[in-house]
């Protein structure tokens, strides 16, 4: 083995992966070579002081608040850091910490198993309230679903809490969820301003200014207060919608369950499915479904909002249906004595009170009697529809039984089946199913309460979409007429370019034309005045004429037509021989025999 | 029949093992809780911060690159699999940084000479500042290696990692790596013994 050889096995023999055929040979030149031993023994020297390097150490500065700082402001969040045991002063090694810190946890134990008892008769006093509920219940645990949520001035985290008397506010494409257990969710909608005004076991109250809540309330009824300037939603064991204007003004739309709306000595029952508004100084209005009449409506928000009297109720009472019973069970407290009886009969029309109610004490009529009448109409209702669908199940069923025992009679393997009867007579019940069905149906369509706002938004949708897609193909329309008119417009400029090109070169073949000719004319004057030719027989002869004298004369005798002056023998065939002395004269005479042709024709 | 009773000892494990709540505190972490990633800071910053001091030879820039270490592990954590140690994971975010730093070492260079009580980062001119309280001549002779060199020699003869995790992190060869170490040690071996 070599030196170098050696040096690049060091570091492999130190960490034992050599290979065991090396291992002879390494040793060996280990004994042989001084130089390569000492290298060897230097190396494993100096590993033994690198291990004695420490793999720690404390920066000398608290790194934390930066970091933290610059992650609030990265992801504009600020995480509120709990002051918590474990954060402080932490350090792995050493076994004093370790007492250290078991003492520590002994301590906050020990603390927190007095909480506890102290706790624990309170705790078990109220059975109905989950224990959770009583030792989390001064903070709401509040989770940031998107965009930036503020707790007074602060940006709040992924996950924080909200105390009594905190104010938050989501921005514009901001929600966040207020959790507590046992009381249920509230999800507060962007461009939300609430505060927590109390969290105890039995009120958790918050007060919206402005914006929108949806609440999912859990808890036993009359637990959850949300005030606003115009009213307060207490639940009644609910899921709801309530959504608060700058000026107070509120809508609630309850979707499960029942809400109270108070404010002003009024109360109004809400129930699911049912829309109520509230105006800032005045208070709730009377509950109505959304796709009441509008005649309705309007007489409704007349009598609530702008004083209106006994014209106002009758219309209510004529255009009331059996879906609007609850609008005027919450009439009812409202209207004067003589309305009373009035609403009173048109109530028990459609629905029997509660309780065998004598004519002369339905003025006296409470809320918690017309909040019990309002559920016992809830119930029977769901009821009824709970009997529609149970009825069309089992129409449903037996239909499908009369046609499997139809089919089952079909006589299989004999041809005298008379399919068209069977078809009608199938047909026939079909029809008959599908019209029981579709009463039932229609029956039921009466019944379900589709909101307008919701068709509404549908149509507003559906256009949308219709008016983003005619756009969009508008859009392609005049993308391609531009590139067709661009194409036209190219195609006309390279038209047009030829077309002066060609002239031009047309132009130009005139020009030379024109030169050509007038050298062509030159020359012919210049050989004009040069040669003269003449008719000397059958022979045409040429004479060259010196300067300043005259062509010389030719007797007319000897001028002849060009007829006249044909060979009186015509080759028959051109032989090589005449065609080269042809060519030759051609050449030679070239410009002359030119002249000479150009004599002839002229 | 009655539970037996937990020994002082045992408890004492739970309490300092702090392995058996990593996972925990980064899931929590990932979700959002700062608290769990405070926690993780915590345990680990005093690691990364000795790597960086090591690499950079400058105790500001250290922090600076520990804060930055930690700043994009929090950002990054939704990529962290779990499938190595925590601390494993940002010591390859420091390597990372370390090597986007040296790419960007002109622009570096060039504000840290704009400054007075940094010029010690060029160490053509003085000895690195490595706050060890130990062998000095040996801290100042790992600074003066070559990065490449030294940053092998840094996580494999005093982090412990072997070679094929160091190849992952500083995305190279096994092979460049186990030559960066030998240079490395030479270098060092040379050094010593002047």
């Amino acid at each position: 083995m070599k030196c170098n050889e050696f040096e690049i096995l060091i570091d492999d023999r130190i960490e034992g992966t050599l290979p065991s055929g090396q291992k002879e040979f390494f040793e060996k030149h280990m004994q042989e070579c001084s130089a390569c031993r000492k290298e060897y023994e230097e190396t494993v020297k100096l590993l033994e002081m690198v291990n004695t390097l420490p793999k720690d150490a404390a920066p000398a500065h608290n790194l934390w608040s930066n970091i933290e700082s610059r992650i609030s402001n990265n992801k504009g969040k600020i995480y509120k850091i709990q002051d918590n045991p474990s954060s402080n002063g932490y350090s792995e090694n050493g076994n004093s910490d370790k007492k250290n810190r078991f003492l520590k946890y002994a301590a906050i134990s020990l603390i927190a198993a007095m909480i506890l008892v102290a706790l624990l008769p309170s705790l078990f006093l109220d059975k109905d309230t989950p224990i959770l509920n009583k030792v989390m219940a001064p903070y709401w645990k509040v989770t940031t679903v998107s965009g930036t949520t503020t707790v007074g001035t602060n940006v709040i985290g992924a996950i924080d809490s909200l105390k009594p008397g905190d104010w938050l506010e989501t921005k514009d494409s901001s929600q966040a969820i207020l959790e507590v257990p046992g009381l249920g969710k509230v999800t507060v909608e962007s461009n939300t301003k609430i505060q927590l005004v109390k969290s105890e076991t039995n009120e958790h109250r918050i007060a919206i200014e402005y914006g929108t809540i949806n609440a999912d309330i859990i808890s036993k009824p009359r637990t959850f207060f949300v005030d606003s300037k115009s009213a307060t939603a207490i639940d009644l064991g609910c899921s709801y919608t309530y959504t608060v204007q700058k000026n107070g003004d509120g809508v609630l739309y309850v979707k499960d369950g029942m809400v109270s709306l108070e404010s002003h000595g009024r109360e109004s029952i809400v129930p699911a499915g049912k829309f109520c508004l509230a105006k800032t100084g005045i208070g709730p209005g009377t509950p109505f479904r959304e796709n009441t009449s509008a005649t309705l409506k309007e007489a409704l928000m007349k009598y609530d909002f702008e004083a209106g009297g006994e014209k106002e109720v009758e219309t209510i009472l004529k255009n009331a249906k059996k879906s609007d019973v609850f609008t005027l069970i919450n009439l009812l407290p409202r209207v004067d004595d003589q309305n009373k009886t009035k609403v009173y009969t048109v109530i028990t029309n459609y629905s029997a009170s509660p309780r065998n109610i004598p004519k002369d004490s339905i003025p006296k009529l409470n809320t918690k009697e017309l909040n019990e009448w309002i559920q016992e109409f809830q119930e029977e209702w769901q009821k009824e529809m709970k009997e529609n669908m149970n009825q069309l199940k089992e129409d449903l069923k037996k239909m499908n039984k009369e046609l499997r025992e139809n089919l089952s009679k079909i006589p299989q393997g004999e041809y005298n089946f008379d399919g068209e009867q069977f078809n009608e007579e199938f047909q026939q019940k079909i029809q008959e199913n599908l019209e029981l069905h579709m009463e039932k149906l229609e029956n039921l369509n009466e019944m379900i309460v589709i909101p307008d706002e919701l068709i509404e938004k549908t149509i507003e949708e559906s256009l949308e979409k219709t008016n983003k897609d005619l756009e969009r193909n508008s859009e392609r329309i005049d993308r391609e007429m531009e590139r067709l008119q661009e194409r036209l417009e190219k195609m006309n400029k390279g038209i047009q370019d030829n077309l002066e090109k060609q002239n031009e070169r047309e132009e130009e073949l005139k020009e030379k034309q024109k030169e050509r000719e007038d050298q062509w004319n030159e020359k012919e004057e210049k050989y004009k005045k040069k040669y003269k030719g003449y008719w000397k027989g059958k022979e045409y002869h040429f004479e060259e004429v010196p300067e300043g004298s005259e062509a010389p004369e030719v007797p007319e005798t000897d001028r002849n037509t060009p007829e006249e002056i044909k060979p009186e023998k015509q080759p028959e065939t051109e032989t090589p021989e005449n065609k080269e002395e042809k060519e030759f004269n051609y050449q030679e005479n070239g410009f002359i025999n030119n002249y000479q042709h150009s004599a002839l024709t002229n | 029949m009655l539970a037996e009773p937990i020994k002082e000892e045992n408890i004492l494990e739970l309490v300092v093992d702090n392995s058996y709540n990593e996972t925990e505190l980064v899931r929590n972490a990932r979700q959002g809780d700062g608290n769990c990633f405070k926690r993780l800071f915590e345990i680990n910053v005093n690691r990364i911060y000795a790597f960086c001091l090591r690499m950079a030879a400058n105790p500001q820039l250290a922090e600076e690159i520990t804060q930055d270490v930690f700043v994009k592990a929090w950002e990054n954590l939704h990529k962290f699999r779990g499938e190595s140690k925590f601390s494993t994971w940002l010591h390859s975010i420091a390597v990372n940084e370390f090597l986007t730093q040296k790419r960007m070492q002109k622009r570096f260079m060039q504000r840290f000479t704009s400054t007075d009580d940094v010029l010690k980062y060029d160490r053509h001119g003085e000895k690195p500042e490595v706050h060890f309280n130990t062998n000095i001549d040996l801290e100042n002779a790992i600074s003066s290696l070559p990065e490449q060199a030294k940053m092998v020699l840094i996580l494999h003869d005093i982090e412990g990692y072997k070679h094929k995790e160091i190849a992952e992190m500083i995305n190279i060869e096994v092979g460049t790596s186990k030559a960066h170490l030998h240079r490395a040690r030479k270098i060092l071996r040379e050094e010593l013994s002047k």
